[in-house]
């Protein structure tokens, strides 16, 4: 309880620490921040409007009141260059990247968790250095090549195999569920095949703790098969801990997942921020970043608190 | 239940561990298995049972009721376990699912072997609590919130649930006080007898083995070097290796039984 | 076994003096031979192991390849071939061009010194904020402990690719981004992991005793605390290499890493992108070597991990 209550105060330290290191990452640029975002051949006049908008001639501190303040009332701002409110750009952008991840990591807990336990059920030593390798050298592959190799193999055009489209997302959005989805599986693979190796590492890793250990072995002298222990016994007992290790794992597969949004041409957010940051079109770029580091606080906070769900033992700790 | 060990061998890693063991457990008898840590005791205990760990190589007969578990596979001998022979570990703190209740976890096995109705599974697991001296406001617990006594108590309860003819533990009382280890001792003793059990019972601590068992053989760099019935064995040891432990256990016993005798009625409250 | 004399004066040493088990103190390493004898031990151990045998000799060339770049490219970097913009590998360009006459395999041998200074970069940033935020969790201050563990807890999930995004905008593509983001990311990471053992050592008898006998704070973690957690920070340093590696591959492709213009393997694998529809062959050598270096750092790490450790290494306890 005492941890929760710790936790629950730290989130909103975090996210307000983070509102405060986005908004000075903005406002550290050296020269006219106006300017800057105008480009170089605005007219004065064009750079004064923009000052006047942006509200960069009022003090540092009630900028960032204004913008949090707007934030609060769901008022993200607008895009200079498109003039649309950032919330709306933001939101048509989540429902590709999105349903990329949730696939993403489905593919991931696909790959992982029984590649994971069959590599622990092994007894035959070449298979095990077998599953050992995959493990490794799947966490290994850098996103972009994976991406490369992917459409090598199985992409139209120049594909071994030409199944999936190569680039892009129809333009028909999801109205067309099938061809949306089509778009979606080479991206999804990609990212879920390099995570997935993460996930069986550590899921190998907890399980052959819990193997060994009298769990499995009082499971077993109950009348469960090895097999049958570990797969209920042992993958249970190491769940508190896979959940938080999926839970990291989903942070860093953002980085993939935003290669890989530009690798294949998806109007998704990481694609969204990059354009956004190389047209300088900084309101956007600070609300967006906002927005990604406050939604991934929140799914490590659900990711605490899962753990402590999931094991008894911690339940009532006092925490140390 | 009787168990017939003959020319046993088991090696992990190709690291000899026993050595051409032979052992009989009599139908209804408790049989003792006393040596030191390491003289692999504990794997004799766990090759019967089918627990040995997966590197280990096992070879020779032993025969369960007349049947050979040597070999089997892992399919039938967990039809074995839990039915016909249940095992107390020596650590419940490590053995016991920290995530099932206590309920749960003693009705583990019935679930497992047996198709029964989920109240009568119920009553038997709260009759079996009664019989080893388990509240039945515990039942809803986890592991973690009983003391040391009472997980093995839970420990107990789990592998007698299904009334298995042969009972095999583990150093039960290694990891308890010397009150709370006669209290469990004196239990396991009278659940085994009662259900006319035979018990396989492994320990380093003579002291334990003579209120536990009627024969006994003693195990030393994975070799048998004496057997006997145990209060022989404790009045005139032959072997060198047995005289040390039987001088061990007396000089220790001196001391826990004047102690025990004075604390048997504090002993109930130990719940922590 | 050849070098079993050397040992016995060693050995007997150190019976003399009476140390228990856990105790590498300095004291004992104090003389130079002493270190460089233990040294020589484990580099020994790790080469009559396969896994340890490959990471040497592949992080041996890293290094070497990074030297000769320095002074030797088969092509000039920025000799660009006008007549062949895009040439197929041949004798004069190894693997090729990249489009703009720029020969592909002195890039990718210019890129090693980037990466390598990248990594080792990384690895000093990430250790000190790891160290640092260690430090604070074991410290006897309970709020500054409480605290610290909650605030790792939550900024743990703030991805990686977010913070390098933060930084892009004041910086622009830069190595220090890179540096910073990922040593900020993996040195949360390594504190959170190596925490449950800094406690233990923490809070243990013999720091009690050194404690009353008067040793500082400071003295005490850097004996006694830091020993103990050695393993898994050799282990959590070589991860957090790989990932460097990784994330500098992934970085540049969003034009947040490396800046275009300074050779490094994220630049090779982005120009890459290119080839995919021309001579699709070629993409597959900067990915390859990136997977092969990170494979490497890892493998290094549990080979040095489990040859470092005196429980693991009899050769070593002999030595102690």
């Amino acid at each position: 309880m005492k941890y929760m209550l710790r936790r629950l105060a730290m989130f909103v330290v975090a996210l307000i620490v983070i509102s405060i290191i986005v908004f000075v990452m903005l406002r550290i640029l050296p020269g006219d921040i106006a300017a800057v975002m105008a480009g170089t051949n605005a007219t004065p006049e064009r750079v004064a409007a923009l000052r006047e908008q942006m509200g960069l001639n009022k003090p540092l501190v009630s900028q960032y009141f204004d913008w949090i303040g707007g934030l609060f009332h769901g008022d993200f701002g607008e895009s200079m260059l498109t003039g649309q409110p950032v919330a709306t750009v933001v939101g048509s952008r989540a429902a590709i990247t999105f349903p990329l991840i949730v696939m993403g990591m489905a593919v991931a807990l696909l790959i992982g968790i029984p590649l994971g336990y069959l590599s622990v059920r092994t007894t035959n030593r070449v298979v095990q250095s077998i599953y050992q390798s995959i493990a490794i050298i799947g966490g290994a592959i850098p996103a972009l090549w994976g991406g490369l190799l992917l459409i090598l193999l199985f992409a139209k055009g120049v594909g071994i195999l030409p199944v999936f489209p190569a680039q892009g997302f129809p333009s028909t959005g999801w109205a067309n569920p099938g061809k949306a989805l089509m778009s979606l599986i080479l991206p999804a693979l990609t990212v879920g095949i390099i995570v997935g190796a993460t996930i069986m590492r550590y899921t190998r890793a907890s399980l052959q703790t819990i193997s060994s250990s009298g769990y499995v072995e009082m499971a077993m002298a109950c009348g469960m098969t090895r097999r049958k222990a570990l797969w209920h016994v042992g993958l249970r007992l190491a769940m508190p801990q896979l959940v938080s290790v999926v839970g990291l794992t989903f942070a860093e597969m953002i980085t993939g997942v935003m290669v890989i949004e530009n690798l294949f041409a998806l109007p998704g957010i990481g694609t969204g921020l990059v354009s956004d940051l190389g047209h300088r079109d900084l309101i956007a770029v600070q609300s967006e970043l906002f927005m990604l580091a406050a939604f991934f606080l929140v799914i490590g906070l659900l990711v605490d608190l899962a753990h402590r769900a999931l094991d008894p033992r911690l339940g009532e700790e006092s925490n140390d | 239940m009787s168990v017939t060990l003959s020319n046993v061998n088991i090696s992990i890693a190709s690291k000899p561990i026993v050595h051409n063991i032979s052992m009989e457990i009599r139908d209804g008898q408790r049989v003792g298995l006393i040596g030191s840590s390491g003289s692999g005791k504990s794997m004799i205990a766990r090759a019967i049972m089918g627990l040995l760990p997966q590197q280990a190589s096992l070879s020779g007969t032993i025969s369960v009721n007349g049947t050979q578990v040597v070999g089997m596979s892992d399919n039938e001998l967990a039809n074995l376990r839990g039915a016909a022979m249940g095992m107390v570990f020596q650590n419940p703190a490590t053995s016991l699912n920290p995530l099932l209740r206590v309920r749960e976890q003693i009705e583990l096995p019935l679930k497992l072997h047996y198709d029964l109705p989920s109240d009568d599974r119920a009553a038997r697991v709260e009759a079996m609590a009664r019989k080893v001296g388990l509240p039945a406001e515990l039942l809803g617990r986890f592991p973690h919130q009983l003391s040391g006594g009472q997980q093995q108590r839970v420990g107990i309860a789990t592998a007698l649930i299904t009334s298995p003819r042969l009972i095999i533990a583990d150093e039960p009382t290694t990891a308890l006080d010397s009150i709370t280890q006669r209290q469990i001792i004196d239990l396991l003793v009278s659940l085994v007898d009662e259900a006319h059990a035979s018990m396989l019972f492994i320990t380093h601590d003579f002291s334990v083995l003579a209120h536990a068992t009627q024969y006994c053989y003693v195990l030393g760099d994975g070799e048998i070097i004496e057997r006997g019935r145990t209060a022989q064995l404790l009045d005139a040891p032959q072997h060198d290796y047995t005289k040390t432990l039987v001088h061990a256990a007396q000089t220790l016993s001196l001391h826990t039984d004047t102690r025990s005798a004075a604390h048997t009625e504090g002993a109930h409250n130990e719940r922590a | 076994m050849t070098d079993a004399t050397p040992h016995n004066t060693q050995s007997k040493q150190s019976k003399q003096s009476k140390q228990p088990r856990q105790s590498k103190r300095p004291e004992q390493l104090h003389g130079w031979r002493r270190t460089l004898h233990r040294a020589g031990i484990i580099v020994s151990t790790m080469w009559h192991h396969g896994t340890g045998r490959f990471s040497m000799i592949v992080l041996g060339i890293w290094v070497l390849v990074s030297i000769v770049s320095l002074f030797w490219t088969p092509q000039s970097l920025w000799a660009t071939d006008g007549y062949n913009v895009w040439a197929k590998p041949s004798r004069t360009h190894w693997l090729g061009t990249d489009g703009t006459g720029a020969d592909v395999f002195s890039w990718l041998m210019a890129g090693s010194r980037t990466n390598l200074l990248i990594v080792l970069l990384t690895v000093i940033f990430a250790l000190a904020f790891g160290l640092l935020l260690v430090a604070l969790m074991v410290s006897r201050n309970t709020a500054l402990a409480h605290g610290s563990v909650v605030a790792i807890d939550a900024l743990i999930s703030i991805p990686t690719v977010l913070i390098a995004l933060m930084l892009a905008v004041p910086l622009g593509a830069s190595i220090l981004g890179i540096v910073i983001a990922c040593g900020f990311g993996y040195g949360l990471n390594l504190a959170r992991v190596a925490r449950p053992q800094a406690l233990l050592a923490a809070r243990s008898m013999y720091v009690q005793s050194a404690l009353s006998n008067g040793a500082s704070a400071t003295r005490v973690f850097f004996t006694h605390v830091l020993t103990n957690i050695r393993p898994v920070v050799i282990v959590q340093c070589s991860l957090c290499a790989g990932t460097a590696v990784l994330a500098e591959a992934g970085l540049t492709y969003l034009g947040v890493g490396v800046p275009s213009g300074v050779p490094s393997w994220g630049v090779s694998l982005t120009s890459s992108v290119k080839f995919i529809s021309i001579y699709p062959m070629t993409v597959i050598w900067p990915g390859l070597i990136v997977t092969v270096v990170v494979v490497a750092l890892n493998l290094f790490g549990d080979a040095l991990h489990d040859a470092a450790d005196p429980l693991s290494n009899p050769r070593l306890r002999k030595a102690q």
